[in-house]
């Protein structure tokens, strides 16, 4: 959870990732966060994050974030 | 039929009763029945394009039903699958359902493309190749730009796994034809949608009369507002020979406030008849004046069809095989950071141009759409520096005047983009715009200028007033009022007095002109 956390942190460094929970839903992130998310994610965390998967409940929060990590992991 | 008449009027009520007395299982079957009958009263002939539409996305969908049960009996007839073996069948059987929707998204836009863009092609072969090839003069079918988007969004949601099935054709024909907002949107999705319309609902008081209430909140805004407010756009923009500098900012500001009541308004009149019905359409505007960027802007101006893109083309192609190979690519020359954002930038560019050819076909629509793309990308790339010189001249930025700046800042470069939009053509919006520059005639709103565009000292003043109505409603909505909710708790004369006057307002100040016709909507001719 740390290293994601410090992950998002430095691409979205105005973003309170501990705190917010609806990060889609509320607007925080916009379309070109999320892009930049998922670009990293892939290439740090060795997945394929997928176009099917950008739904708001995998990126509402970082715990949404993590399971998907996860998910994509075990598959 | 025009939805600014009274035989819509009329219609919406005769389609209401008809829903609430027909026995709860086949009130879908009513809403369908006045939804072809809508369409069939605008053209007879062009309802076949609607239908080869629907005949499609209802074909492709069971064929992507079909693919998914044949993966489901392979996964269970091989339960000794490795994990790789898995993987490798997920991905084929996801390759075949999005090859189903590709071919299904292909005919539809395909058939949009020779429509809307049959004539330009001609006319550049003609001018360059000197062809000489006769026009073809299509005539679009009524809603296509938009039932276009639907269907795609219906197939390729379903190759994605994120909508169900619809084995009935005629539910289908219902959600991509439902006679409210046909002909100018919101673009639904179909898992928000459709299961309102196939849901039977009761007579509800309450959301009757907010229907209502809506629908006659969007005919002053159209009729009051817009319809008063076009006679100075057109003025301008029609005859833009005849003026210079800052009469122009006048047409553009006249502009886009008629493109906003416009458009807004036909979604209210639309979204109000809708809920008489019990189905409530996404969001389209939400209050898009108020934005302090462009990217804001653009998230809070006809929401459906920038989700649309975000959806099916930005996102698609920002996070593709070919985006992370550009990245690889560029590494080296223009370093980690501009690398990762040079395709997603690009993607931005491209929806953008898209964005603009979807509203008409010709390259000062392209040209709109790249300049809403390029002053997006800037603005994002020249954050730090902006965020730079604020700190460096000690700005404040948590205050109203400094927020005020940036609304009117963004409304500045929204009128920019307006007058490449209604000018006569691309040259026509660089020459307006080189004259607002060069020519500072502050004398017009002095001189009795302003009274020459077409509306007299009263109607200006009416609109003036209409105008002041529509902001401060707007005001109160964006800090969270909700207009007929706080009606509703007011006493019975002075919420009867407000009905009253209302309908008095526009039945008495609307204008009731040349553009009494479906087609004086301007959303509805694209």
């Amino acid at each position: 959870m740390d290293e994601l956390l410090k992950l998002l942190s430095e691409i979205c460094p105005k973003v309170d990732f501990v705190k917010e929970k609806k990060l889609i839903d509320d607007g925080i992130l916009d379309s070109f966060d999320i892009i930049s998310i998922v670009n990293e994610l892939n290439e740090h965390y060795d997945i394929e994050i997928d176009v099917d998967d950008l739904e708001p409940e995998n990126f509402n929060s970082v715990e949404a974030m993590l399971e998907l990590i996860h998910t994509l992991q075990n598959e | 039929m025009n939805i600014v008449s009274l035989f819509y009027l009329a219609f919406v009520a005769v389609v209401a009763l008809a829903y609430f007395i027909t026995p709860r299982r086949f009130r879908w079957v009513t809403l369908l029945i006045a939804s072809i009958a809508n369409y069939l009263s605008y053209d007879l002939k062009l309802a076949v394009w609607m239908l080869v539409t629907s005949i499609s996305i209802y074909t492709g969908g069971l064929l992507i039903e079909r693919q998914e049960q044949k993966y489901a009996a392979q996964l269970k007839a091989q339960p000794d699958l490795d994990r790789a073996d898995k993987r490798a069948l997920k991905k084929q059987n996801e390759r075949v359902k999005r090859r189903y929707a590709a071919l299904v998204a292909a005919i539809n836009i395909a058939i949009w493309v020779v429509f809307k863009f049959a004539d330009l092609f001609i006319t550049t072969l003609n001018k360059y190749l000197s062809t000489g090839l006769s026009l073809w003069h299509l005539v679009l079918p009524l809603g296509i730009s938009f039932y276009t988007l639907q269907a795609v969004s219906y197939v390729v949601d379903l190759s994605r796994g994120k909508c169900e099935v619809q084995r009935n054709y005629f539910k289908l024909l219902l959600w991509l034809c439902f006679f409210p907002q046909m002909l100018q949107g919101p673009i639904c999705r179909y898992r928000e949608t459709a299961p309102q319309l196939y849901e039977p609902h009761d007579f509800d008081y309450r959301r009757v009369k907010f229907g209502m209430q809506r629908m006659l909140w969007g005919y002053f805004k159209k009729l009051v507002i817009a319809d008063r407010v076009v006679t100075i756009s057109e003025r301008v923009f029609g005859h833009s020979g005849e003026y210079q500098g800052l009469v122009f900012v006048i047409g553009a500001l006249a502009y886009t406030i008629q493109i906003y009541a416009d458009f807004s308004g036909g979604m209210d009149i639309i979204g109000g008849a809708a809920e008489i019905l019990g189905v409530y359409m996404p969001v389209n505007f939400d209050h898009p004046y108020f934005s302090r960027s462009i990217s804001e802007y653009w998230r809070r101006w006809h929401i459906t069809l920038g989700a649309w893109f975000r959806e099916y083309v930005f996102y698609p192609l920002s996070i593709s095989r070919g985006a992370q190979k550009l990245t690889a690519a560029c590494r080296k020359r223009l370093g980690p950071n501009m690398a990762k954002m040079l395709p997603t930038y690009l993607a931005m560019v491209l929806v953008w141009i898209l964005n603009g050819i979807w509203h008409g076909a010709g390259w000062q629509f392209v040209a709109f759409g790249m300049y809403q793309g390029i002053l997006i990308v800037l603005g994002m790339q020249f954050e730090p520096v902006f965020e730079w010189i604020i700190a460096k001249l000690k700005i404040r930025t948590d205050c109203f005047s400094w927020r005020l700046w940036q609304m009117l800042r963004t409304l500045a470069l929204i009128m920019g983009g307006r007058i490449i939009f209604k000018a006569s053509g691309l040259y026509e919006a660089l020459r307006i715009g080189w004259s607002i520059l060069k020519i500072h005639n502050i004398w017009i709103f002095t001189d009795g200028t302003l009274f020459k565009l077409g509306l007299n000292a009263w109607e200006m003043f009416v609109l003036f007033v209409a105008v002041l109505v529509l902001l401060t409603v707007s005001l109160l909505q964006e800090r969270g009022v909700h207009i007929r909710e706080a009606i509703e708790r007011q006493n019975l004369v002075f919420r009867w007095a407000l009905y009253i006057g209302a309908i008095a307002t526009v039945i008495l100040l609307g204008v009731y002109g040349p553009s009494y016709d479906a087609a004086g909507f301007v959303y509805a001719g694209f």
